[in-house]
């Protein structure tokens, strides 16, 4: 749910993409996800989060659709564009509420899918939703650790749905 | 639309809810986020005594409404809109205002373009699927509008993998009923026992 975090990375994998042909008429960006998900070996749900920006790609995805487009990956990883981070427009975090949230949930959150920044996601739109909402910081103290709470809960849930 | 206040009460943990599930509303609706380019799916419930909860892609938009006292106002869930049971837009249901901060806290703050809302029913049940996009391209815009039904199936499907989590003392608000047991007496001796 991170809105476009790598969208520099999605433009030029789309663009790379159309430029080798790899055009659906129909996708609304163009791009035909399928043969993505074909020469990345990711599935399809998270080729759509590359195309839009909200996820990056592993190295070894990396390399692979790189080598597949004919590209270098750092360009497709960094392009050319300067990175430098006092010269991003991104809001500020709270550091109090980032420590926080860290520190509660990182031995909650195990690696269930495989997708190592699912727990970068997770905390980083938990901040974006926390700096959104409008209440006291006693609300938000609640909120915080409700939606912590919620990773141990749903993982006892699914555990005892395996069994 | 009418900008009377809903007909309908707040569920008692309706803000509660929208963070006590995080971890699987996140898993759900990242599914299918960019579908359609949409940015933002929101799961309105209206239970059986006519409460209100909602489940979001972005709860901090459903939150500051009850915080706010402006889910209310949100023609989404008035009668005349339910009962109507046509998808609607944004641009009708938040009609640009300077003084509109229903359509601030919804649309503004987080730049959605557009947006579609959908009433319908889910195990008879009223309930209410809302989309957003962020993007500002026409075609996808149009290409968004012209498939309420294909949208309407995604929330179904965001919905069924929720229920099959949250227990429906939840979404009802009443006490987990506490299980029976049958016994079956033969000769005086029990043979089987069952929950009820």
């Amino acid at each position: 749910m991170t809105k476009n975090k790598y969208k520099a990375f999605s433009n030029r994998l789309i663009e790379t993409m159309k430029a080798k042909g790899h055009i659906a008429l129909r996708s609304p960006n163009g791009i035909c996800i399928q043969k993505l998900a074909q020469f990345s070996l990711a599935s399809e749900q998270i080729c759509r989060r590359y195309i839009r920006g909200d996820a990056l790609p592993d190295y070894e995805k990396i390399k692979r659709i790189a080598s597949h487009l004919e590209v270098s990956p750092g360009w497709l990883l960094f392009g050319e564009e300067n990175t430098n981070i006092a010269n991003s427009t991104s809001k500020q975090v709270d550091e109090d509420v980032l420590h926080y949230i860290l520190k509660r949930s990182h031995h909650l959150y195990r690696e269930e899918t495989g997708n190592t920044d699912d727990y970068a996601d997770f905390v980083l739109e938990l901040i974006q939703n926390i700096r959104e909402i409008d209440t006291s910081k006693d609300n938000l103290q609640k909120i915080i650790n409700l939606a912590i709470h919620s990773i141990s809960s749903y993982q006892e849930k699914r555990h005892k749905q395996a069994l | 639309m009418d900008v009377k206040p809903s007909i309908f009460k707040l569920h008692p943990s309706a803000q509660e809810m929208l963070f006590s599930h995080y971890r699987l509303l996140r898993r759900v609706f990242n599914d299918v986020l960019g579908l359609f380019e949409i940015d933002y799916l929101a799961i309105t419930i209206i239970n059986s005594k006519s409460e209100i909860l909602f489940f979001s892609s972005q709860p901090s938009i459903e939150y500051n409404l009850i915080e706010k006292d402006l889910w209310q106002l949100d023609p989404s869930y008035h009668g005349v809109f339910l009962n109507q049971e046509k998808p609607q837009t944004w641009e009708m249901l938040y009609p640009q205002n300077k003084k509109n901060q229903l359509r601030y806290y919804k649309q503004e703050a987080h730049n959605y373009s557009t947006g579609l809302t959908i009433p319908s029913r889910f195990e008879e049940k009223r309930v209410v699927y809302s989309f957003a996009l962020t993007s500002l391209e026409e075609s996808i815009q149009k290409h968004f509008h012209q498939n309420a039904l294909r949208l309407t199936q995604i929330g179904q499907f965001c919905l069924q993998n929720i229920m099959g989590h949250i227990p429906m003392w939840d979404i009802e608000h009443c006490r987990k009923r506490e299980s029976s047991y049958l016994k079956l007496v033969i000769n005086n001796e029990v043979n089987h026992v069952e929950a009820n």
